[in-house]
């Protein structure tokens, strides 16, 4: 090696030392030569702004009852609010989370499937979310109440990771829903058939009794004009659809592992559960019992369980943008559920522990998962960090949560 | 329910973002008792800096390597208890054109050796070649250590590196007569900069290159969201304060200096330091009131030329490494290496045949998965230009066009068969990063190095292109440009002439 003797030239040894001493200027001479004015941003931000709004200000165009329960709502852009003219796109799959306000002026966040296909909605300029009336959440019944014709929401971007990807799903897709669960599938179907004519898929919709069959005649249709593609199995579990209503074979008991069975391609196939966190449950047993073991299987789970048992309450006491509150919580609701109780419009969307949107810190005390949150960082696990949608309490807590963007304002 | 506010607790100094370099700002303020604020527009600190999950698999969202000892030993910080794997090999190299399938190693020497091996005849300018980058990164170092330097001792010492340093790289390949074949084996790591090799500036290209042969690399255990995190607990338990979800709408000024920030909520925040992680683009484009802001910082920000930002395909595998053929750590795919053709590629989304930078974790950390699974990252550069005119309807569709092509690019190059093993797949596009970093247009790299932008000139300037007392910057488009490394270490750097200036 030449170790000590190297000396490399560029354009000869003592221009090569002026055009060191001049690159320094030569900033100041490209400075000169530039705009004055001031810079936008061009390229990424448009495409950004019409995809992930802050916020989106939507109103109700339309209440159409689904049956005695159900609910569809179609949203169309709040045009009285600046930059507001068109509704975010989305995949069929996702959901939206919507801000409801209750009576006693408490706001809160829950998430809804978008229930019509992309197409539709690019068509129509507008979502559809379709809410069940369930006794035991009293969301949706202040829902079913206050909203009417001309009310204004305030609603996220689309969210959500339940949806199709040909890159990664198989050719033949099992979709399984459980009653209200059904709403995303509502939107995929269509969408699926109409985009990739290989697919084939089977949708297994499983409800109490016949009037809970949401969409079944768009499912009826569908079938119909896609024979060869689509298959629609509706199961009940309370009574057999003895009057006939559904034009269709309905079969009754539970969706149970035979009839997993038969629609399961002899290909590969991808399966997509929707539905309570107790029939993913059977479903999974269902599954071992039939033997199956599909390639691929996704889930939207619909909310964690948890109902105040009376137990002895706990104290948490909340940092958040900058103040401190403290507030009571009941051992046996997620601490996103007692935040929201105390009045603090925390942040959330997914509600059941995976999208992060939650995330806080725990300072001091001790919380429990009933199932360990699949979005939950390694290194945030490590250091102390949380996600209060699928977090209870098992002492006093000191937390600090972040605020709620684009929700915590008025503007 | 009780409310209690924190009053009379203005900062001492605001922090606008937690990227790397913010939070390095903070920590190293916080530490020595300076009352900080960081804001942060987004949920999670660290800005590309972190992971995220799908399914079973944590996903890394950026960092391929951590490079270099300083930032290396900066992190092996007794604050802040990370784990770290080393990275097996620098790269596999494999050019589809000329069939060039190239292992190479760490260390200066095993690295130069295989390439004299590889090219025959090429020892004498390899050599040269190898000694002159070695030569700028101790310079870099000199410089580092003896603030302002001795002229003489320069010229002495780094004479290489003096009459090297406002050339670009291509111009020190010719000067010492590097063969085609032996650019083409040396020349990869030209995409951890992002700008071709006849216009980037040598001293910087050729420091970076050093420091990643003979230090090697790193990955931390938990991705470079532990990254993030280490710092956001090492601040606030120094007594510093972190808000998320807080996002800066304005910066305030008056008479020339900086006064405070307002929120997106419409909160006001008086305070008469501030360091931005947020890059000059915007804070003079957007944060601060245009009449408050000088046609110099107008010029001055637009003069420069934002880097390249890129596609990600990440994958999560349902079967392990092994069963894969998947047996190195860092895969550089290309056509060919000539840097310019490659950089003028990127313009098109549709370009069958890009230079793809793809990662498999596992081959450098057997946990980074659950057993018999394997997470596969690939990345290649892309133009926000080529993104800007999708339909929002048609952009799932986009992504998934490419992400097709550049799985079938990796399939072909190296013989494997991935695609029916993809258990979990998500991409990020400028639009993805835009969204959750808010970088100037989508882009991943701070202002592009030429030799007028490079580390030397920025340093000399930084103190005449300020326009605002009580105002630094720090992070990927400040001083010591970007990458990890980098971006981190100016946040030490702001903060050291933050406190400069609050004593003065």
């Amino acid at each position: 090696m030449k170790k000590d003797t190297l000396k490399v030239t560029i354009r000869g040894p003592l221009r090569d030392l002026w055009r060191f001493i001049t690159h320094i200027s030569e900033r100041r001479r490209v400075f000169r030569r530039s705009s004055a004015e001031r810079p936008g941003e061009k390229h990424s931000i448009r495409l950004r702004q019409s995809l992930h709004p802050e916020v989106q200000f939507l109103l109700i165009d339309k209440i159409q009852a689904e049956n005695d329960s159900s609910n569809s709502y179609t949203l169309i852009p709040d045009t009285s609010q600046p930059g507001s003219v068109s509704i975010a796109a989305f995949r069929a799959g996702q959901y939206l989370s919507v801000e409801v306000q209750l009576e006693s002026g408490l706001k809160i966040n829950r998430p809804y499937s978008i229930s019509n296909s992309p197409e539709e909605a690019r068509r129509d300029n507008a979502y559809v979310i379709t809410v069940k009336t369930d006794k035991d959440s009293f969301i949706p019944e202040v829902m079913v109440k206050s909203w009417e014709v001309g009310t204004s929401l305030k609603v996220s971007d689309p969210w959500g990771q339940f949806y199709h990807n040909p890159l990664r799903d198989a050719e033949h897709l099992v979709f399984i829903a459980g009653g209200s669960g059904i709403t995303p599938f509502r939107s995929m179907v269509g969408d699926i058939l109409s985009k990739h004519k290989n697919i084939s898929i089977v949708l297994i919709q499983g409800a109490a009794v016949s009037e809970e069959l949401l969409f079944s005649d768009f499912f009826l249709t569908l079938e119909k004009s896609n024979p060869e593609r689509f298959k629609w199995i509706p199961v009940l579990s309370e009574t057999s659809d003895t009057e006939g209503r559904i034009k269709h074979t309905v079969l009754s008991g539970f969706i149970d592992g035979g009839i997993l069975a038969e629609a399961t391609d002899s290909r590969k196939s991808s399966f997509f559960i929707c539905g309570p966190q107790a029939m993913h449950l059977h479903i999974d047993k269902e599954l071992v019992k039939a033997e199956l073991n599909p390639m691929r299987i996704r889930r939207e789970d619909y909310g964690i369980p948890g109902k105040p048992a009376g137990r002895e309450p706990v104290q948490i006491t909340v940092k958040m943008a900058g103040s401190t509150h403290i507030i009571s919580a009941d051992r046996d609701e997620t601490v996103l559920v007692a935040l929201e109780r105390g009045g603090l419009n925390p942040p959330s969307r997914c509600r059941t522990g995976s999208c992060g949107w939650c995330r806080g810190s725990l300072l001091e005390g001790k919380i429990r998962y009933d199932k360990e949150p699949e979005g939950l960082r390694s290194a945030d696990r490590k250091a102390g960090y949380f996600h209060p949608c699928a977090a209870k309490p098992e002492s006093n807590l000191v937390v600090d949560i972040p605020g709620n963007p684009g929700f915590n304002t008025d503007k | 329910m009780r409310t209690e506010t924190e009053a009379g607790k203005s900062p001492e100094v605001i922090v606008i973002g937690s990227g790397l370099g913010g939070l390095c700002a903070a920590y190293e303020l916080a530490k020595k008792g300076v009352r900080v604020l960081v804001l942060e527009r987004h949920n999670l600190p660290g800005g590309f800096s972190t992971s995220f999950v799908r399914g079973r698999f944590e996903f890394e969202t950026s960092l391929h390597e951590l490079g270099g000892a300083s930032a290396y030993e900066y992190l092996k910080n007794d604050d802040f208890h990370l784990e770290f794997n080393r990275v097996p090999e620098a790269y596999r190299l494999m050019l589809t054109e000329n069939g060039t399938d190239f292992r190479a190693p760490f260390g200066m020497k095993e690295f130069s050796d295989a390439v004299i091996k590889a090219v025959p005849g090429s020892e004498g300018p390899v050599k040269d070649f190898m000694k002159v980058c070695e030569e700028s990164f101790n310079a870099f170092t000199y410089l580092g250590d003896n603030s302002p330097p001795d002229l003489r001792v320069l010229l002495k010492k780094y004479g290489n590196f003096i009459r090297t340093g406002a050339a670009v790289t291509d111009e020190v390949a010719d000067a010492v007569k590097l063969p085609q074949a032996a650019r083409d084996l040396i020349y990869p790591y030209w995409c951890y900069l992002g700008v071709a090799t006849d216009k980037v500036s040598f001293s910087l290209w050729a420091s970076m290159i050093y420091s990643y042969l003979n230090f090697g690399a790193y990955i931390p255990k938990g991705r470079s969201h532990a990254f993030s995190v280490s710092f956001a607990r090492a601040i606030t338990e120094a007594g510093g304060e972190i808000r998320y979800n807080a996002e800066v709408s304005k910066l305030n000024t008056a008479g020339g200096r900086v006064n405070g920030v307002t929120l997106n909520s419409g909160e006001t925040i008086n305070c008469p330091h501030i360091v931005s992680n947020v890059s000059p683009h915007h804070v003079f484009g957007n944060l601060i009131e245009p009449a408050q802001v000088p046609s110099k910082a107008y010029k001055m920000v637009n003069a420069r030329k934002p880097g390249f930002s890129f596609f990600v395909v990440f994958l999560g595998l349902d079967a392990d490494r092994e069963t894969l053929g998947l047996t190195d750590y860092s895969y550089f795919i290309a056509p060919h290496m000539d840097t310019a053709r490659l950089v003028e590629s990127l313009k098109n989304r549709h370009n069958p045949n890009p230079m793809q930078a793809t990662i498999c974790l596992n081959a450098a950390d057997e946990s980074a998965s659950p057993g018999g699974t394997t997470i596969l990252s690939i990345t290649a550069g892309t133009d926000p230009k080529a993104w800007e005119d999708i339909d929002p309807w048609d952009y799932p569709r986009a992504k998934e066009e490419f992400a097709d092509l550049l799985i079938r690019q990796f399939e072909k190059a190296t013989g494997t068969e991935i695609r029916s093993h993809i258990e979990e797949i998500e991409t990020a596009s400028p639009e993805t990063f835009s969204r959750y970093t808010a970088a100037w247009d989508g882009t991943v790299y701070g202002y592009e190095p030429a030799p007028w932008d490079g580390i030397i000139p920025r340093v000399l300037a930084d103190n005449k292109e300020r326009f605002f007392k009580g105002l630094q910057f720090c992070g990927g488009n400040a001083s010591r440009t970007y990458g990890f490394g980098s971006s981190m270490l100016s946040g030490k750097t702001a903060a050291e002439k933050t406190i400069a200036e609050m004593n003065s």
